[in-house]
């Protein structure tokens, strides 16, 4: 598990120099696992309220009003939990902006089925059925990298 | 929920040949509007043709628009998907912002999305990557040459002491024994 | 008399016939016999009769086909994409029509495109597959290639890209073997009019991303990995040391038994089976993935690469 915050805790007077030396090996090797492009990554991504679990070529139906358009190409960015096979990025909440990239695209927003919401409330003569189509959007998500070295400053930060 | 409407099929989330992954595709092929000259429930078909159905299909080359104004008929959408399907809406006493609205869903659905419930809202080829759980995941790989029963295996330490167990201990040691009385007897 | 006195007022009331019925919301009982005429009418005919698009009113072909290549983004030549979607059945029924007619309209057929679209496409899906799974033989390599190029994947990709409505054939509904037809010769259409980048992209966008959920190596079936593998590892001279991991329910139907591969005393694989055997060849199969980088957990195929790959071969000289 490599923290975020790692640089904080080597400035520290209680620290042993094992840890830190056991703590750059651990950072040197994911490091090198990221540019070998061993493994298959996935993430956690918060997209309207919700948390997905999300990895290359998988399909997510968001429910509710959405305006990005059909064939649009997204990056989504609030990315909680980044992991390959060997090691994962735990963001506290959020992984640093420029590490984790993970692209989408729209395919198609339409109404869902024809769903029934009925209240009734008993001896009170209160009945009613609503009948609602919510707006729904499917996304394709194309790809989840890794983009940065751990520990090191982001390349591109908006 | 419970499958209470057997008559709605219940499906997973599907894309028509991976739509995405390469490049995507507008999913409607073609779309017939069908409406009368002059009857008063087309009014507002009358009037997106008029005035917005040119501008659709320009931005959208890749829609084949047919009209086919019929006679004593009431206007109504034939929207045809790539995937077959058919989606047939009446658009009788429909404002011409509603019809756009429609037409726009249509243009922008993958096909009749009103004739499947979703029972999960995602799909995924890979749903473990760092590998599913097995009995032999966090089994301690001596217990293959230990021989049974063997102290350490066998050792009640799967929780931590208890506040009870805590207190115990705390009173066995400062509990006074038997000898201890003994002793201070003889010394008196 | 008292009698009729007292009721005169319930009496016509009395007269007044009121029907006894019972109504309710739900399926009415004239429904289900409606439905089940219909059937037998439908099976009296043998199926349900569709009939082809193009016998539609509204039909137009050419604005048809400019739609078609609007959807696909790609700027074909329109006598090229009407003559990819002739088949050479349907170009057999105008000749004959037109003998009686007497008029002489030639029509050109799709064999001529499918065959070079379909050439194209080999060679473009084996120098990608090549690119994209380096570490894989030329076995592998090829099976998965004729999964791709089959006619079940074609016909599906053809199917769906709406060219079942467009083609002109002599039967309809047309068969799957004429709608790959009609992909090969789309694709040899594209090759002509735009030139190789746009035909590859286009084989790459609609063929290859077929692969997307796949797993690569049901394509190939290795008979004996044991043999294969002790062979690839003896060239390299390392040594190879299949041992017992674990046995759960030894001597009952449920056995299960786990056989760990060991490469110069590291671990390279493991592989769970029934029986020792079986464990033992699973934890070969393991191995084999993990060479050819095929394991399930390996780096997604990239589906975006531009332009067409080099091979290996002229790689391999340019490396050395």
């Amino acid at each position: 598990m490599v923290l975020g915050g790692i640089l904080s805790r080597l400035f520290s007077q209680d620290v042993s120099p094992n840890v830190v030396k056991e703590t750059k090996e651990v950072i040197n090797t994911c490091n090198k696992l990221i540019e070998d492009r061993v493994s298959r990554n996935f993430a956690i991504v918060h997209l309207l309220g919700k948390q997905w679990r999300v990895t290359d070529g998988d399909l997510l139906v968001v429910e509710g009003h959405w305006p990005p358009n059909i064939g649009d190409q997204i990056r989504l960015d609030k990315v909680l939990l980044a992991a390959t096979k060997d090691f994962s990025l735990i963001g506290r909440p959020l992984v640093q902006p420029g590490l984790v990239n993970v692209t989408a695209t729209v395919i198609s927003k339409g109404l869902s089925h024809t769903k029934t919401h009925f209240k009734k409330k008993r001896r009170k003569q209160y009945m009613k059925i609503h009948f609602q189509r919510l707006p729904q959007t499917m996304l394709r998500i194309n790809n989840v990298e890794i983009t940065n070295r751990i520990n090191e400053a982001p390349k591109n930060v908006y | 929920m419970s499958n209470s409407n057997l008559f709605l099929k219940s499906g997973f989330v599907r894309a028509p040949l991976q739509n995405g992954v390469g490049r995507y595709v507008c999913q409607l092929q073609r779309i017939v509007l069908k409406f009368c000259k002059s009857h008063g429930g087309s009014r507002g078909m009358r009037d997106f043709i008029e005035q917005d159905l040119v501008d659709f299909a320009r931005d959208n080359p890749s829609v084949v628009v047919y009209l086919k104004p019929r006679r004593h008929r009431s206007p109504v959408v034939v929207a045809e998907y790539l995937n077959g399907d058919r989606v047939w809406m009446s658009m009788q006493n429909k404002t011409q912002s509603e019809i756009t609205k429609w037409i726009e869903n249509m243009r922008t659905q993958q096909g009749d999305l009103s004739a499947v419930r979703l029972r999960k809202y995602q799909y995924t080829d890979h749903p473990s990557i760092q590998g599913p759980w097995t009995p032999f995941t966090f089994k301690n790989p001596e217990l293959n040459v230990a021989k049974l029963p063997n102290p350490k295996f066998g050792a009640n330490d799967r929780l931590p002491m208890s506040a009870t167990e805590q207190l115990r201990i705390m009173f066995e040691k400062q509990r006074i024994s038997k000898e201890e009385v003994k002793e201070e007897k003889k010394e008196e | 008399m008292a009698f009729v006195r007292r009721f005169i007022t319930v009496i016509p009331k009395l007269a007044k016939h009121v029907p006894i019925t019972v109504q309710s919301r739900n399926i009415k009982r004239w429904v289900a016999p409606t439905l089940m005429e219909l059937k037998r009418r439908e099976d009296k005919q043998g199926g349900k009769v569709t009939n082809p698009r193009n016998t539609f009113l509204e039909w137009n072909l050419e604005a048809e086909l400019y739609a078609f290549g609007k959807r696909l983004n790609e700027e074909f030549d329109s006598d090229l994409l009407l003559q990819a979607f002739t088949d050479r059945s349907y170009v057999i029924k105008e000749e004959m029509k037109q003998k009686e007619l007497e008029i002489d309209l030639k029509m050109k057929d799709n064999r001529e495109l499918a065959e070079e679209g379909r050439k194209f496409m080999q060679e473009y899906i084996q120098l990608y597959l090549e690119t994209v799974l380096h570490k894989l033989p030329a076995e592998g390599i090829m099976c998965i290639r004729n999964h791709l190029i089959s006619e079940k994947v074609l016909s599906n990709v053809s199917f769906h890209l709406g060219t079942k409505d467009i083609i002109l054939a002599a039967e309809y509904p047309v068969d799957n073997s004429i709608l790959a037809q009609t992909f090969e010769a789309l694709v040899g259409a594209l090759l002509q009019s735009c030139g190789e980048e746009r035909a590859a992209h286009f084989v790459r966008d609609f063929v290859i991303t077929q692969l997307q959920g796949q797993d690569v190596n049901e394509f190939w079936e290795i008979e004996d990995p044991w043999t294969m593998l002790t062979e690839m590892i003896s060239k390299t001279g390392s040594e190879l040391e299949p041992r017992l991991i674990g046995e759960v329910a030894k001597n009952t139907l449920l056995a299960c038994y786990r056989v760990g591969l060991y490469l110069d005393k590291k671990m390279m694989s493991s592989g769970f089976g029934e029986t020792v055997a079986i464990a033992k060849e699973m934890a070969a199969r393991e191995a084999l993935k993990k060479i050819f980088g095929t394991e399930e957990t390996m780096h997604p195929i990239n589906f975006k690469l531009n332009g067409i790959p080099k091979s290996r071969s002229q790689s391999k000289i340019s490396a050395s």
